[in-house]
């Protein structure tokens, strides 16, 4: 009984990802299985598995970061206008410090000053995107023809390894993941055992905030510049990949990075499948929204244990 | 003679976990007496009156009242059936007025259409405090800016406005001053001319035996006697509440060397309003013991030693190195291990496996090249806890929260006695625990101290204290009372004198 | 022991810290007005202020219901959408008494849904709120595509009804609408159940009371506010276009401030008074930012931003617990 359970916590994700496929083989048929297609998709879930890479650390402490996509895009557009005035090689190291530096500020606000992760960093995205006209002046901001040359499978998809690699070792293989998920499992517990829950909160921010930049690069180079609504709803499609990969929301030891892949997968799939289908955005917009509710609700009830979800 | 019991229970019986707090307890109370119910801490005197004011239900066993059977589901229920319990702990909710703490739940009966007429509610309040004689509390004031004392007040009325046939009042004194003493005193004497009956829980034995007009003995969840108070004495009392046999077995071993030096010095340790001027030294290879009532501030005191509770004035100092413990981080660098009181929340991650929980506070030891966290050495090391502590499990994988309480409790202490301690502080280490896991647990408790670690045991259960420690600081009211030396033999008599 | 009784000594404080946050709020807005040129206390700004506060403060009036039993809904912009198109559809047909009725309509049983989600699938409220968000967005733009396939436009009241979102109207519904929710939220045992949920929850149970049922009603209340601001909204605009991509979700934000700021001073002033004072507190200052020319929908959301954080860090001093 108990080892069915946790068998069923493993087996939904996956069932999930295979349903959606055979379902959207069915309705949209051929159009879905095109090789650009499927690249296109690919292409979109690598976004979200970078934003993820980050994110999975601060879900794994059972907290939030609603400013990933604000981040994204204030942290891409003055990497824009500074690459514009001082070259292409800027580009990479602008984006990851920027991102860093947002993430420094929510965790150092989050851990030092107690402040809830919805409200602070929800705080902080509408700020961001207060910034952003400041910083546009109201028309977009092009970036060199160079960098939409980024903007491929080919090359996205040996920096994924890369990072998957780096940010996988680090959660899965060191104290700062392990910590992580003990933050998430019993604060109180990691902190009487001598983990230092307010340097992880900042670390785990401050990955998030560099994540954010790196998506943020590769959103530039596939839109070709900056305009007000770049990076608008990527925090809650990398949360939904989370979630969709049957992390729970509490966080804690049964975060593993492998679900971040599956979720984004299933999310790109999913997203994907609806436009070949004729589906509105907007109306894709509601799909979602169930999908999180309905999603975060069975990933709570099937996690091993029985904790109760509370806020 | 035919007696009309306006309260009986027959046969009751409550358990919490493998913990009997309630064995087969049969009583009858009389309308018009006051009751008083006597006994350690732990001999299951508030678990009886919650089972009767509807906040337990009970395992086994029957109730009745007013010959009627009597089932209270919830406080409320009991209310309603005539039944209400000022509890010992604060019950009264914060954020509300004091007027509208008093009628939380009862508001109807001042509403029109709905809407509460505050004057209405606030006269009923003033009429209650009036009408009982306990001195006026500001009724529009937020509860939370009340005192102690105040609050209790406040739920003596709230538990009085329903005009209950049964009032019970468990150590509710204790906050009380000189004059709101006397008042209730006044007050319980009316009440009973009225015909009601009152069950009072008391630790101040001298005001049990003058106020009481019949006292029930409860030892480990078992009725020992009840007894007439006129003519009774406070001796009498207290061979009745502790003489008892010591039947856990204990494995004490005598400390290795009576003088050894100390390994922490606690010097006046005051934390405002919990302890004052706290000070002693633990030796290293002995247990101390640390005692007392609920309120002498033993818990508090092992969150200060470990850090966790900033101490307004004194110091805590680590003797080997001299350093001032003031921070967890402090503490836990100096070698100091503490297993709260609270397992499931503080001391577990209920939902992660054995082997998770075993290995977090010894993190460091697998931490190779690269800081790499090896899951081979983790693994290795959470098997050879898992056979060394005896824990029953599936295997390492299995997640705590599907094993026994004592089990729990197995895989916390072990997860902190398996790395290298200099100071171990055991809150309540064998609550909510079976028989033979708490033998287990003294086992290893005397373990250790041959290893030369100082461990520091913090216990509400007398024999327990006696059965392990070396010495034994009772605490009273948040100072120590006095420290008793094995040397001169434990005495449980002369310990509860101390203590209460 | 002094001469006065000691209820009479809390009472006479409290008069006192209310005097002095009053005048601490005007020197305030002396000082912004010298700075602003004379241009701050006139008769005309200050009504321009008092308009702009009195939407917020309907629906900082019903999130203060469900706030205080802990549940932060972030679809409460979202419903303000439906709600206010609704508004204007029943307002067309049955004028005013449809416009206010449609509000309400819509705001209880959105609602009455959103508690239900919530206390039914126990998932966090702000999870469920976002996921609640986008489906009404969903719901308002397949509404607005409808609407425009047909031929039209989302409801536009024209020049119809626009009178309650006007002076003196709207900010005579501050009267109404501060005698209900005081009633509601400090007189009847929807009120007084939820606030005691909120505060102490083992107690509330142990004093018969039904936790869930406490924050359901509440959440219904909640709705009548929020139906009610919507109206009022509806009928300020004229025509509100339904929104996606979640831009509805920063509805919350100065409602939230301002019970952040009311629950913090809530041993000074009734917390329906102090959510009063810290709208208009809120109006005027963005009102001052305006006036000293910082452009509003830049860094005027950034001062938005920065002041939530600020009044959830000094709300939140001396919190010894586990923070998420």
């Amino acid at each position: 009984m108990k080892n069915r359970k946790l068998s069923w916590e493993h087996i939904i994700p996956f069932a999930g990802l295979v349903c959606l496929i055979l379902l959207f083989t069915v309705l949209v048929g051929d159009k879905f299985w095109r090789p650009y297609n499927l690249k296109s998709i690919l292409n979109q879930t690598v976004l979200y598995m970078f934003g993820g890479l980050g994110l999975i650390f601060v879900i794994a402490q059972g907290s939030i970061d609603l400013s990933q996509g604000a981040v994204l895009a204030l942290s891409a557009t003055i990497s824009a206008i500074l690459v514009n005035k001082y070259g292409l090689w800027l580009i990479f190291p602008s984006a990851i410090l920027l991102g860093a530096l947002f993430g420094l500020l929510n965790g150092v606000i989050i851990s030092k000053l107690k402040v809830p992760s919805v409200t602070c960093t929800l705080a902080f995205s509408i700020a961001y995107r207060g910034l952003l006209p400041v910083f546009t002046r109201g028309g977009p901001i092009y970036v060199p023809f160079k960098l939409f040359d980024l903007y491929n499978f080919e090359n996205m998809f040996p920096v994924l390894v890369l990072l998957t690699i780096i940010f996988g070792y680090l959660f899965e293989y060191t104290k700062v993941g392990y910590f992580s998920k003990a933050i998430g499992e019993n604060e109180i517990k990691a902190r009487n055992s001598g983990v230092p829950v307010e340097k992880m909160k900042i670390i785990a921010y401050v990955l998030c905030g560099i994540m954010a930049g790196i998506a943020g690069v590769f959103t530039l180079s596939r839109v070709g510049g900056v305009d007000v609504s770049i990076g608008n709803f990527f925090e809650l499609e990398v949360m939904l990949a989370i979630f969709t990969g049957g992390v729970p929301v509490t966080g804690g030891m049964s975060t593993r990075i492998y679900r971040l892949f599956i979720g984004a997968l299933t999310i790109g799939v999913l997203v994907n499948g609806l436009t070949l289908y004729g589906v509105s955005a907007a109306l894709a917009e509601g799909v979602k929204g169930l999908m999180l509710i309905g999603l975060v609700f069975l990933a709570a009830r099937f996690t091993a244990g029985k904790r109760a979800v509370t806020a | 003679m035919t007696k009309s019991f306006s309260l009986s229970v027959a046969d009751v019986s409550k358990s919490f976990g493998p913990t009997r707090a309630v064995i087969d307890v049969s009583l009858d109370f009389r309308a018009g007496e006051i009751h008083g119910l006597i006994g350690e801490n732990g001999s299951g005197k508030s678990t009886l009156l919650s089972m009767i004011a509807g906040i337990h239900t009970r395992d086994k066993g029957q109730m009745f009242k007013g010959g009627q059977p009597y089932d209270p589901v919830s406080p409320a229920h009991a209310n309603e059936q005539g039944v209400s319990m000022v509890v010992q702990e604060l019950g009264l909710v914060d954020g509300l007025t004091v007027a509208e703490n008093i009628f939380l739940g009862k508001t109807d009966q001042f509403a029109n259409r709905g809407v509460i007429n505050l004057r209405k509610m606030h006269r009923a309040a003033e009429e209650a405090f009036a009408a009982w004689g306990i001195s006026q509390v500001p009724l529009d004031v937020f509860a939370s800016s009340l005192t102690v004392e105040e609050k209790k007040l406040v739920e003596l009325v709230r538990a009085l406005s329903t005009d209950p046939d049964v009032l019970i009042l468990d150590e509710i004194t204790a906050a009380f001053s000189h004059n709101n003493r006397t008042a209730l005193y006044k007050l319980l004497a009316k009440l009973k001319a009225q015909g009601k009956l009152i069950l009072f829980v008391s630790h101040n034995l001298p005001e049990a035996l003058q106020l009481c007009d019949r006292l029930t003995v409860l030892k480990d969840g078992e009725k020992v006697d009840t007894l007439d108070s006129k003519g009774l004495t406070e001796d009498e009392l207290k061979r009745l509440m502790v003489g008892r046999e010591i039947k856990e077995t204990y494995f004490y071993t005598p400390a290795k060397n009576e003088n050894a030096e100390p390994v922490l010095v606690a010097d006046g340790i005051t934390v405002d309003g919990v302890l004052h001027n706290v000070s002693f030294e633990l030796r290293r290879g002995e247990v101390l013991g640390l005692g007392g009532l609920s309120d002498s501030g033993i818990h508090e005191l092992g969150k200060v030693l470990f850090g966790l509770t900033r101490a307004d004035q004194g110091q805590v100092i680590f003797a080997d190195t001299g350093e001032r413990i003031d921070s967890l981080r402090k503490a836990i660098n100096s070698g100091i291990a503490y297993v709260p009181k609270d397992r499931d929340t503080e001391a577990l991650m209920v939902r992660a496996t054995i082997e998770d929980n075993l290995c977090l506070p010894s993190v460091d030891a697998f931490v190779g090249p690269l800081g790499f966290l090896s899951p081979r050495k983790r693994k290795k090391f959470a098997g050879e806890q898992l056979e060394a502590f005896e824990i029953k499990a599936s295997g390492i994988r299995q997640a705590v929260n599907q094993l026994s309480g004592g089990n729990r409790q197995k895989v916390s202490l072990a997860s902190w006695l398996s790395r290298p301690n200099k100071i171990i502080i055991l809150d309540s280490p064998t609550r909510g625990v079976d028989v033979g896991i708490t033998a287990n647990i003294y086992k290893l408790i005397a373990e250790v101290k041959q290893q030369g670690i100082g461990i520091i045991l913090i216990s509400d259960e007398l024999p327990e204290l006696i059965g392990c420690s070396d010495r034994i600081l009772i605490m009273k009211n948040g100072a120590v009372a006095r420290i008793f030396e094995r040397a001169e033999g434990f005495s449980e008599n002369s310990i509860v004198e101390v203590m209460i | 022991m002094g001469d006065t009784h000691p209820m009479l000594q809390r009472f006479g404080k409290r008069r006192m810290q209310q005097v002095l946050v009053l005048a601490g709020l005007l020197l305030v807005f002396l000082i912004i007005h010298f700075a602003t040129n004379f241009r701050f206390l006139t008769g005309r700004n200050m009504g321009i202020i008092v308009s702009h506060a009195v939407i917020p403060t309907f629906i900082t009036w019903g999130l203060i219901f469900s706030f205080t039993s802990g549940m932060i809904d972030l679809s409460i912009g979202s419903i303000v959408v439906l709600a206010s198109n609704f508004a204007g559809i029943l307002g067309l047909k049955f004028g005013y008494v449809g416009l206010i009725l449609g509000g309400l309509v819509a705001g209880v049983l959105l609602q009455a849904l959103n508690g239900f989600v919530f206390l039914k699938t126990k998932i966090p409220p702000w999870v469920a709120g976002l996921g609640m968000a986008m489906i009404y967005e969903s719901i308002g733009a397949v509404y607005s595509t409808a609407a425009v396939r047909s031929g039209g436009m989302v409801v536009s009241l024209g020049s119809q009804l626009r009178g309650l979102g006007q002076l003196p109207f709207n900010v005579l519904m501050l009267v109404p609408g501060l005698i209900a929710v005081y009633i509601l939220f400090c007189r009847t045992s929807i009120g007084l159940n939820v606030r005691a949920v909120g505060s102490d929850l083992r107690v509330t149970k142990e004093m018969g009371i039904d936790p869930n049922r406490a924050k359901f009603l509440s959440m219904l209340v909640c709705g009548v506010f929020i139906g009610l601001g919507s109206a009022i909204n509806q009928s300020y605009v004229g025509q509100l276009l339904p929104r996606t991509g979640l831009t509805t979700v920063s509805t919350i934000f100065q409602p939230l401030t301002a019970v952040l700021i009311a629950s913090s001073m809530g041993a000074i002033f009734n917390v329906v008074i102090g959510v009063v004072i810290g709208t208009i507190s809120l109006s005027a200052l963005f009102n001052a930012l305006t006036l000293l020319g910082v452009p509003s929908g830049t860094w005027q959301e950034v001062v938005l931003g920065m002041l939530v954080i600020a009044v959830t860090i000094v709300s939140m001093r001396g919190e010894e617990g586990v923070v998420k």
